[in-house]
């Protein structure tokens, strides 16, 4: 398959504002400890979907990577930093396929060189990543018997 | 214009709507040909054994509560049922090549890292 007109057409962190319902007020007044008295909890939450769209000769395929799933791709990456790591390409990509179960080459590097409309990076590590290497990463994890395709 | 005609009337012991068709040239001659008429109840057997009924008079009145002709509208006016559109297949080509993991591997490895959720 020719895989070298493939465009990533938008690569986009989104930041939908949503009030906390009143429920949700109330939880985080009985839960509150004498930690959480130091601050007031913010009364707007935003989720944070992630939209990548890649096009290929007129095709155009758009992808929606839901708030709970970016974070748990989040939580991924950050275990690895947190024991000490330098999280390469790599482990994002493998990472990625873990939470989302399937990936391309230009699907992968859209939503991890995803920005916000601000143009601040989603993911600041990786946002100068190429289709080239995460092909790498994924011919690597195929290689070791990660995921197939 | 209709041939057919819907006549409604009341079972007396059931106290429901009975719908009698007739055949007849306009909606007075259905009532009258109605009138009189033998009805074997299609509500059934209120206890064992079924029961008819006369369409006839009640407190001075006709026990006819409408009449309706069929079909409702004039056969030039009743278009067929539009069948279900055809549904064009879209090949599902993907753009590029997609890599899959198997997913009880990587619920496995999900599971990994909240370790302490049992």
């Amino acid at each position: 398959m020719a895989e070298g007109e493939v465009k990533i057409t938008r690569a986009e962190r989104l930041r939908i504002p949503r009030l906390l319902d009143s429920g949700r007020i109330a939880k985080l007044r009985a839960f509150r400890t004498r930690i959480t008295d130091w601050y007031a909890p913010a009364l707007e939450v935003f989720d944070e979907p992630v939209i990548v769209c890649i096009e290929r000769e007129g095709v155009e395929r758009c992808f929606d990577h839901f708030h709970a799933d970016v974070l748990k791709f989040e939580d991924l990456i950050a275990h690895k930093k947190t024991a000490g790591y330098v999280v390469s390409v790599k482990d994002a990509v493998l990472a990625y396929m873990l939470v989302f179960k399937r990936g391309s080459r230009h699907l992968i590097t859209g939503f991890l060189s995803s920005k916000y409309a601000d143009g601040i990076p989603s993911f600041p590590e990786f946002r100068d990543v190429h289709p080239e290497t995460v092909g790498e990463a994924l011919s690597r994890l195929k290689a070791e018997g990660w995921i197939s395709g | 214009m209709a041939k057919y005609w819907e006549v409604i009337t009341r079972c007396p012991t059931h106290k429901k709507n009975v719908y009698i068709r007739v055949e007849a040239l306009d909606a007075d001659a259905a009532i009258e040909k109605v009138l009189g008429m033998t009805i074997d109840c299609p509500w059934g057997p209120i206890d064992a054994t079924g029961h008819t009924f006369v369409v006839g008079f009640r407190e001075g009145r006709k026990e006819i509560l409408g009449v309706a002709s069929l079909p409702w509208m004039p056969p030039a006016i009743i278009s067929a049922a539009q069948s279900l559109t055809p549904i064009t297949p879209v090949p599902p080509i993907p753009l590029e090549t997609i890599y899959y993991i198997d997913v009880d591997v990587a619920e496995k490895q999900l599971a990994k890292l909240w370790w302490w959720k049992r």
